[in-house]
């Protein structure tokens, strides 16, 4: 982030009337009169600006984020790894951005079969025998999965009502669940930080549970080991299986969740195959559904035409499809990216982007061990829970610790997630960052963690942090309890 | 490998600083019967030159890119100034992550605080959040708030005739799972438009939501004051879905009639059409509903300096925090698209607005004067859609013509063009299917004569 | 550590209970306790005026900015006073837990329930 000062004036407060950054073309036809009832009243008030002064305005803006490509940015749960340039290349081809998606299938060939094809990548990836792309994102995703499930269980006659969460999931699993109509059961972690199987079990007794919504590896890095017997038991219970992909990225190339017996996962395209995060979004879902699940897909499916030369078509002949939750066919451009990712790393690729996942976690995890609180200090994934138990008895919490990283050039980790586990530090490191990077930032925690046991360590060290960015803490407080959500509110 | 930099002796070296031998031992969790055996089945890695060549194949092999393009329903090929691809390629803006730490994401709050403004404006509303999906899930969103704040209406939602049938599809797809049932909002058959007139209320009762769309499937730009009305008939919420955000550079906002809440889709703002999306949801309410909002709201603060920043605010309305009871389980927001639509606002400013609108029109309006006149002349079945239009338009289909929209597709198409798109129309109407056709300002007066050619009868 | 006030009736939800004057109505609010892990307050959801509750339903709700928790009704009855003040500033909940900051005032109907309440003592106990 550039030293000199930066100016953060609204767009608006810089606009010069008459001023402009358009070029579009001028219509040659007469015309038309306005229209003579529904005319818009009221000016808008957009800011006029010519296009160098559009241009540093938005470069400015952009300065003043931390981003992956300027920094380390071990974000636990959010896998903040590079996101390769020539994806952004090869989705910007003008067969892809310019395609209708109405366009009668004979002149969008490549589009579908790469379709087809990401969907049988995804499909070998995570051991599921279908996938759908149409989630929008991994929330949408996990919709479309308890949706599908619930369509199921409708079909074999049952009426079901409950799905169970663990206490330990993304706060989106139980939002999902209530958004096709279902209650959350909560569900403990047992002292190793695992589902609770004997809970688990007795929950399930009950016969009105529809299913289980399981984080794999859990939101704590640990791989559920029971995995395969926790799915057996629902199964035998009359109920389905959930899993979040959110973690998948430590999974790569080194164990499938579809062999595991789970029923259906959402992925992240944004985490695991590298679209990228944009400050919030576009994400791009995609769900991969075992064999029960296949006659509920929502439509459309691209299929290949089995007589046909490489030849591919949308179909909407299914039955018991849940229908559709998205408009088209879900978010393409983020497809082809995923789709270039896959194939530039090919089977050895993926099978190293697990690995090195989590080997460079548990480097962190040792490598820390003793300067920071673990609690489960035994095994990790592709990212490490700590907690600010040893410092918080000096009066150094885990949101100081994580302001104070921003001054040493480090985005902090995830923090006060997972709930379970008080003052939590989530850290992943992903694959694509150096191991030498890594131990720079395991030296800068070590050298915070020493600060944070010297005698008035707050006052000395953790107050007003940020000191050394453009902008200092932000009254969070301040803006909910006075909105102003435009411009004009500041006026 | 270029993205995975970690060496066999640095792992060798983990390995050892773990006390464990090799990956296995260093997982123990995973079971030795679910670990993959040797690679998985996926082809070999392509180089960047292999892969690019693989890509720009599969690019080019989608003709309907390069064709004279007249799709629409809810997407359109519209242009957006360069600058724009370039600067929100900036690796700041790409890969920086959701703005929880507002610290070090200036950059992405201050520009959806400027979105949110510039959206509100042009919608004529109080207030717009962070964006959505898309405009079909804007109004699924919309639908829910609606029913939230109308606890003691039916969970009954009236839709307009002339709404899209993808978004009627996820509407019936989604809502009937939280006990929500759609109905009709019929057509007047004559005019192709939803009036108090031709609003029946057939569910007993109030019901919690009225939904228009405008410019309807047909393209005719309906009236939002008409929404208002049917709506306050039984206090239900009204909901106004704008299927074109470039529309509103001429025709009346939501806000000038008083409505609700009012939704939309935002491709039209210099988004491609990418096959799909991503695209960018939009929507606004009024400041006393905000706490029923879905999605991500940003707010002006200040930091501890006292210089003005900006945050992620409200945010116990959304799943992080509010689980199993938030307003929605998104998470996300379309954020590049949003910065994408900011930045295009900022370059069209409010004379840019006004004048691609008019363009526009003016153009629709070309073309359905000249395809009028050709019907007339050469007595032809076929009609042109009447009222007042924006950039798109249907030509009704006379009866025991089926076979001709097929036939004037396929005809256009040897010709490098892609005519537009077969709608169905009311029964009632007279006529038995339509051909929707758009126009972008990407279209001279050469093009329009064109399609005029390959409809018209000599 | 917490202000815990002698004279005042508890529940586990960390809510305080105070006879008033009149007999058989009851003020209620947050323990300090409560305001303090909530953090800044930013907004209070508060059941209307002559709304019936029950013992231990939720009425309302109290956020701050990154969390928000439920109100529950410490004891059956009719909400006869609701503090508006506090509405619009919600800040009040912090500064002044136990006097500003009341909540409501509930015309209790079974006063078997004040049974159910605990003593200073026993609240300190959770209070930590």
């Amino acid at each position: 982030m550039p030293n000199w000062p930066l100016k953060t004036k609204l767009s608006i407060d810089l606009s010069c009337k008459g001023h402009h950054a358009y070029s579009f073309p001028k219509a040659d036809v007469p015309m038309a009169p306005a229209p003579e009832q529904n005319c818009r009243k009221s000016k808008l008030n957009f800011p006029e600006l010519s296009e160098l002064s559009a241009v540093r305005h938005f470069t400015r803006l952009s300065q003043l984020n931390f981003s992956i490509d300027a920094g380390m940015y071990p974000l636990g749960s959010c896998t903040m790894k590079y996101n390769p340039r020539v994806n952004e290349v090869t989705a910007s081809q003008r067969g892809f951005t310019r395609l209708h998606p109405r366009t009668p299938a004979k002149f969008s060939q490549g589009a579908l079969k790469l379709m087809y094809e990401l969907e049988n990548l995804l499909g070998e990836i995570s051991g599921f025998s279908r996938v759908s792309l149409q989630p929008a994102a991994g929330a949408q995703g996990e919709y479309l999965g308890i949706k599908m499930m619930r369509a199921c269980l409708n079909d074999r006659g049952e009426k079901r009502n409950k799905i169970i969460i663990p206490e330990s999931a993304h706060g989106t699993n139980g939002a999902s669940a209530a958004m096709c109509g279902y209650d959350v059961i909560p569900l403990r972690s047992n002292e190793r930080g695992l589902v609770d199987f004997q809970q688990l079990d007795e929950l399930t007794k009950s016969g009105d549970v529809a299913g289980l919504m399981i984080t794999n590896p859990n939101t704590l890095g640990l791989f559920e080991t029971e995995i395969q017997k926790i799915c057996q038991l629902i199964h035998d219970r009359g109920g389905l299986v959930y899993c979040d992909g959110a973690n998948l990225n430590a999974m790569m190339g080194i164990t499938r969740p579809g062999d595991a017996g789970v029923d259906c996962m959402h992925f992240n395209m944004h985490k695991t195959f590298t679209t990228p995060h944009g400050g919030g979004g576009p994400g791009c879902g995609g769900l991969g559904v075992s064999k029960t699940l296949i006659p509920y897909l929502p439509v459309p499916t691209v299929e290949k035409i089995p007589s046909g030369d490489d030849e591919y078509v949308f179909t909407e002949n299914s039955e018991k499809s849940v229908g559709k939750i998205k408009d088209y066919y879900g978010h393409f451009l983020m497809m082809v990216r995923a789709y270039t990712y896959i194939r530039e790393l090919g089977p050895k690729g993926i099978k190293k982007v697990g690995e090195d996942a989590v080997l460079l976690a548990n480097f962190i995890r040792k490598d820390l061990e003793g300067h920071y609180d673990i609690p489960y200090p035994k095994t990790c994934m592709h990212e490490v829970v700590l907690t600010d138990k040893f410092q918080i008895k000096n009066g150094v919490k885990t949101l100081d610790i994580a302001k104070r990283l921003i001054d040493e050039g480090f985005h902090p980790p995830t923090t006060y997630f997972p709930l379970i586990v008080s003052g939590a530090l989530m850290i992943e490191p992903t694959e694509t960052e150096s191991l030498r990077m890594v131990e720079e930032f395991c030296t800068v925690m070590k050298k915070i963690a020493k600060e944070a046991a010297e005698e008035n360590a707050f006052e000395k060290h953790f107050k007003d942090r940020p000191r050394n960015m453009p902008f200092a803490r932000v009254n969070e407080t301040l803006a909910a309890r006075q909105l102003k959500l435009t411009w004009k509110d500041l006026e | 490998m270029r993205y995975l930099p970690l060496t066999e002796e640095e792992k060798t070296r983990i390995l050892k600083l773990c006390g464990v031998n090799n990956f296995e031992e260093l997982t123990p969790n995973i079971p030795n019967d679910l670990r993959v055996n040797g690679l998985l089945n996926l082809p070999p890695r392509l180089s960047e030159f292999e892969l690019l060549e693989t890509l720009e194949t599969m690019s080019t092999t989608n003709k309907g890119a390069w064709m004279q393009n007249h799709l629409g329903q809810g997407v359109y090929d519209h242009t957006c100034p360069t600058w724009i691809d370039q600067i929100v390629g900036r690796g700041e803006f790409l890969t920086s992550y959701t703005p929880y730490q507002p610290e070090v994401t200036q950059g992405t709050l201050q520009s959806i605080f400027e979105f949110q403004s510039m959206i509100a404006d042009l919608y004529g509303m109080e207030v717009s959040n962070a964006s959505l999906y898309d405009g079909a899930t804007s109004v699924l969103e919309a639908v829910l708030m609606a029913v939230r704040t109308r606890k003691n209406h039916k969970p009954i939602v009236y839709v307009s005739e002339g709404t899209y049938d993808n978004t009627r599809k996820i509407l019936e797809s989604c809502l009937p799972d939280m006990g929500i049932e759609v109905r009709t909002w019929w057509a007047d058959p004559q005019s192709l438009t939803s009036t108090p007139e031709s609003f029946v209320n057939d569910c007993d009762g109030a019901p919690a939501a009225i939904v228009l769309q405008s410019p309807n499937r047909w393209g005719i730009v309906e009236d939002w004051s008409d929404l208002k009305k049917v709506a306050d008939l039984q206090d239900s919420r009204s909901i106004a879905y704008v299927s074109h955000a470039l529309s509103l550079g001429v025709f009346s906002p939501p806000g000038e009639s008083d409505i609700d809440i009012a939704v939309g889709e935002g491709q039209s703002l210099g988004i491609p059409p990418g096959f799909g999306g991503p695209h960018l949801g939009l929507f606004c309410c009024k400041k006393a509903d905000i706490r029923q909002m879905p999605g991500r709201l940003v707010g002006a603060t200040e930091d501890a300096r006292g210089k003005v920043a900006y945050c992620v605010t409200l945010s116990t309305r959304e799943q992080h925090i509010r689980r199993e009871k938030a307003t929605s389980n998104i998470c996300s927001n379309q954020n590049l698209m949003a910065l994408r639509a900011a930045m295009y606002m900022t370059s069209m400013g409010p004379e840019g607005m006004n004048k691609i609108a008019k363009g526009l029109r003016s153009r629709i309006f070309y073309l359905r004067d000249a395809l009028q006149k050709n019907f007339q002349a050469s007595g032809s079945p076929h009609s042109v859609v009447q009222g007042e239009l924006f950039n798109e338009l249907t030509v009704l289909v006379g009866p025991k013509q089926s076979l001709w929209v097929d036939e004037k597709i396929t005809q256009a198409q040897d010709q490098g063009i892609l005519i537009g798109l077969e709608v169905t129309v009311p029964k009632r109407s007279g006529y038995i299917k339509g051909l929707n056709i758009a126009v972008t300002e990407r279209h001279y007066q050469s093009h329009l004569d064109k399609i005029v050619e390959i409809l018209g009868e000599n | 550590m917490s202000e815990i006030r002698p004279e005042l009736l508890y529940t586990k939800e960390h809510e305080w209970i105070q006879k008033t004057k009149s007999p058989r109505v009851f003020r209620m609010g947050i323990t300090d306790f409560a305001q303090s892990a909530l953090g800044d307050v930013t907004f209070l959801e508060l059941p209307e005026l002559n709304q019936n509750i029950s013992q231990d339903e939720v009425i309302g709700s109290i956020e701050s900015v990154k969390s928000v928790s439920d109100l529950f009704a410490p004891l059956s009855g009719k909400i006869i006073k609701r503090n508006d003040a506090l509405l619009d500033d919600p800040s009040t909940v912090n500064t002044s837990p136990y006097n500003d900051a009341w909540l409501l005032e509930i015309e209790i109907s079974q006063e078997s329930e004040l049974e159910k309440l605990l003593g200073p003592e026993a609240y300190e106990s959770i209070a930590q």
